[in-house]
């Protein structure tokens, strides 16, 4: 691809389906990170008698050492909020794509279409939650904004746009085509 | 060191082409071996499908082919009186049924002959018993047990090569199959071009179908939108709203922050 040229809807604002589906390629990702992580933290203090070996317990953290039962849900619900901040973070800061959008050919910019910083990218995390309260009505928002903006997007100044050379398929045109059609042969016999 | 093969009286085993590559005696042993290797590996495998066959739960055997008797779990195939060849099926069952009611009668008949026979014997050779016990009669015996004698020590000679060859011909066919798979692998790791092929069919598959996801996302996106408009009943969007084309650009094509600067 050359500089200069933009090919189809390459560089529109993304639409609700296509951002849906990559936040669901993120989750499952992420599902997947955090069974294998809290396992792994599971198994260290079934295995290792880490209590012994740095002369203090890490009980009151993780949970009973050595006894083989499960972490504290404290402890889950850190490392699950804490590896979804980085993720998220770390991916838009890097490239403005998380790895749901890379599939999906999507990437969030600034509005003058700029990589985001640290502090942009966990401004729009917390605009995530935001928007989540009201029963994902700042997600929903994406429906109806101009720009295709979620409520995430307006608080941090960013949007989502198609970053491949985007166009809908085939059959969505013909059918869209026909529908047309079909509403210009009404009109005119009325 | 090589093995050296014996018969069971000590004498060597006379292989002919021992120490010089034939390839007719080797092509047999390949051959040979194959068979066996081949015949005991597809007889392990059908006891193993009949047992499966036979685990089958009854309920999953379709309902039009039999009668299904919850009280004793025992399938009864229907037994409908004679109904005339009206179509290709029931001329195929009639084919396959004579195959295996000719099978199982043929062994019943062989076994009724195997019983005629030692009756018939029995009852022949009784009025006989007189005459072979004559001078003439032992005579001719005592030639005929040396022809069997013979036959016996050949048959065995023969059973003694069988052995030997047999294993040799297993081992030929075991170091065949080996190498060829593992020559076969060899080619397949080393030949690029092919991997490559594989890999660019891959990875054209793989693109295709990504390809296409995106492509029907980009229709959901316009769909789902087109819905809301609706049901809030706002204007359908005539074009797709677009950020201005250096923002668009700078979006696509964008850069480290140094360069942005």
């Amino acid at each position: 691809m050359r500089l200069g040229i933009l090919q189809g809807y390459q560089g529109y604002y993304a639409g609700f389906a296509s951002r849906l589906l990559a936040m669901i390629i993120d989750s499952v990702i992420l599902v997947l990170t955090y069974v294998i992580l809290t396992w792994f933290i599971s198994v260290s203090l079934r295995v290792l008698p880490l209590g012994r070996i740095f002369g203090f317990s890490l009980t009151a953290l993780f949970g009973q050492e050595g006894s083989g039962q499960q972490l504290n849900p404290e402890t889950v619900v850190a490392v699950l909020t804490l590896s979804t901040i980085v993720y998220y973070v770390f991916f838009w800061t890097m490239t403005g794509q998380t790895l749901g959008m890379i599939l999906l050919g999507l990437r969030v910019v600034t509005i003058e279409g700029r990589r985001l910083t640290i502090w942009r990218s966990i401004l729009r995390f917390i605009g995530y939650m935001i928007a989540a309260l009201p029963f994902f009505l700042g997600f929903a928002w994406v429906l109806v904004d101009d720009r295709r903006q979620g409520w995430h997007d307006k608080i941090a100044g960013t949007y989502v746009a198609y970053v491949w050379a985007a166009r809908p398929d085939e059959r969505f045109l013909v059918n869209t085509l026909e529908n047309i059609e079909g509403e210009h042969n009404d009109n005119n016999i009325n | 060191m090589p093995p050296t093969y014996k018969y069971s009286n000590g004498q060597k085993y006379g292989d002919p082409i021992r120490g010089r590559f034939s390839p007719l005696r080797s092509l047999t042993r390949l051959v040979v071996g194959g068979v066996i290797i081949g015949v005991e590996e597809l007889m392990g495998r059908l006891e193993v499908w009949e047992e499966e066959i036979d685990q089958e739960p009854v309920d999953r055997i379709p309902a039009e082919m039999v009668v299904y008797d919850v009280v004793d779990e025992s399938v009864i195939v229907e037994n409908n009186e004679f109904e005339p060849l009206t179509d290709s099926t029931s001329t195929r069952h009639v084919l396959v049924g004579l195959i295996f009611d000719t099978q199982t009668k043929l062994g019943q008949r062989l076994a009724a002959l195997g019983r005629f026979e030692r009756r018939a014997s029995r009852r022949l050779l009784a009025p006989l018993r007189p005459l072979s016990k004559s001078r003439l009669g032992q005579s001719i015996n005592t030639q005929f047990e040396d022809l069997v004698r013979r036959g016996e020590s050949e048959v065995a000679r023969l059973a003694e090569i069988g052995k030997i060859e047999e294993y040799r011909s297993r081992k030929l066919a075991i170091t065949a199959t080996t190498e060829t798979v593992d020559e076969s692998i060899d080619f397949l790791t080393d030949n690029e071009e092919l991997q490559e092929l594989i890999t660019m069919q891959g990875v054209g598959i793989a693109g295709e179908a990504l390809e296409e996801m995106r492509e029907r996302t980009v229709s959901a996106d316009d769909f789902f939108e087109s819905v809301v408009r609706t049901l809030l009943r706002r204007k359908p969007r005539k074009q797709l709203e677009a950020p201005p084309r250096e923002v668009r650009l700078r979006t696509v094509h964008i850069r480290p922050p140094e360069d942005e600067q």
